[in-house]
């Protein structure tokens, strides 16, 4: 690793207000459909790999950019890296897969998408994001691994 | 109401109507009256009236019914019926009338104040456990089996609590993890998942045997119907894969 940031001075944006639980006596049996904010919620606070943020902080990720569909089970995470040459973009977008494969039952079919535009190598970090037996091997990497979980311990 | 002998008789009479089996053949007096109750049903009413000693009903015990309340009666009841329950769950022939005894042992135990508890708990974890196995069968106990597993809970905040417990893990592991699946109230669930929680933190030695059986109800328990159960899933599906 060089040793200087990719981006040193980063901005750094306020955290949006979080859903509270309902208090009322809520009916037993209708089912809570996951949606695009409890996928935020499992997202937001996935840490930085250079700096002590969140990935919410820094809007790398937006809930608008979040698409849900309950029915055919399917997600799509937009992710924006905060500069258009950032090497990191990979290991965000590998926290954000880990995190969401660990959190969503396994019906779930789960796209990692760099924001068109936002990224120089945008085509080559999708392709690796997306590719099943390239994400295990990253993740038979020890140092990878040890990475991805140090950014991920906030977020439980 | 402590060491008053009235108590003790009130005490008694509940106990001879929660376990006797059949009425017509006793040789109780009064069997005649009683023989026109069904024996389920005055068993189960028996025992839903610990609940009414234990909680503090204003309905009942008041002035007006001369009763007297002095402090610590609660720990008091506690302390003398709780040997008589456990026999009584240990020796009850009829599963009616275990069920009554269950009832009137989760009603005993989930109005006793914790500190109480806590010095019988290597007595009370096992037939806790079998308490709840048995009132989860019947979606009419919600309540009571909500307020039974608090009291685990805070047993397990406890380090004498916990000790009874990690020598026991690999029996309330079962019943534990079948709560998880609870379809009648979601606290209980959530509750259930919890606790598996707060059981990771035990020493390493005694819970890697059964790391994969709770993983393995975590990862299915990921599809709850509930958003709250979901979040406690996915905390305790990685506390546990940690463990490794």
């Amino acid at each position: 690793m060089s040793g200087g940031l990719i981006n040193a001075n980063p901005t750094v944006y306020s955290k949006q207000e979080r859903r509270t639980r309902k208090t009322k006596a809520e009916d037993e049996y209708t089912r809570d459909l996951i949606d695009s904010e409890e996928i935020f919620d499992h997202i937001r606070d996935i840490k930085d790999p250079e700096h002590p943020y969140s990935l919410e902080e820094l809007k790398v990720v937006r809930e608008n950019d979040i698409e849900v569909s309950s029915k055919q089970d399917y997600v799509r995470v937009n992710f924006t890296p905060t500069v258009e040459h950032c090497s990191m973009a990979t290991i965000i977008g590998l926290s954000l897969r880990v995190k969401l494969m660990r959190s969503l039952p396994s019906r779930f079919k789960v796209d990692i998408l760099v924001a068109p535009g936002t990224h120089a190598t945008e085509a080559s970090v999708n392709k690796q994001l997306n590719d099943k037996e390239r994400v295990a091997a990253a993740l038979e990497n020890p140092n990878l691994l040890e990475m991805v979980d140090e950014c991920l311990a906030p977020s439980y | 109401m402590c060491g008053h002998q009235k108590m003790k008789d009130i005490m008694m009479v509940l106990f001879k109507y929660m376990l006797t089996n059949n009425w017509a053949e006793s040789r109780l007096p009064n069997s005649d009256v009683m023989g026109n109750f069904t024996s389920p049903v005055l068993s189960r009413s028996a025992a839903d009236a610990f609940s009414i000693i234990m909680s503090d009903s204003d309905a009942c015990l008041n002035k007006k019914f001369h009763a007297m309340i002095r402090p610590l009666y609660k720990q008091r009841f506690f302390s003398s019926v709780l040997t008589i329950l456990l026999s009584s769950i240990k020796d009850s022939n009829s599963s009616d009338v275990r069920n009554s005894t269950y009832h009137a042992f989760g009603h005993v135990i989930s109005n006793t104040p914790i500190a109480a508890l806590l010095l019988e708990t290597k007595k009370l974890i096992l037939p806790l456990f079998e308490c709840l196995s048995s009132l989860s069968a019947d979606c009419k106990n919600n309540v009571l089996l909500y307020s039974i597993l608090l009291v685990f809970s805070s047993i397990l905040m406890e380090n004498t609590g916990k000790c009874a417990v990690i020598e026991n893990v690999h029996i309330i592991i079962n019943p534990l993890l079948e709560l998880a699946f609870y379809p009648y109230m979601m606290l209980v669930r959530e509750t259930a998942i919890q606790c598996l929680v707060a059981m990771s933190e035990f020493p390493h030695a005694r819970i890697y045997p059964i790391r994969q059986q709770v993983l393995k109800v975590m990862h299915k328990a990921l599809d709850d119907p509930k958003r709250p159960v979901r979040l406690e899933a996915v905390r305790c599906r990685w506390r546990w894969e940690s463990i490794a």
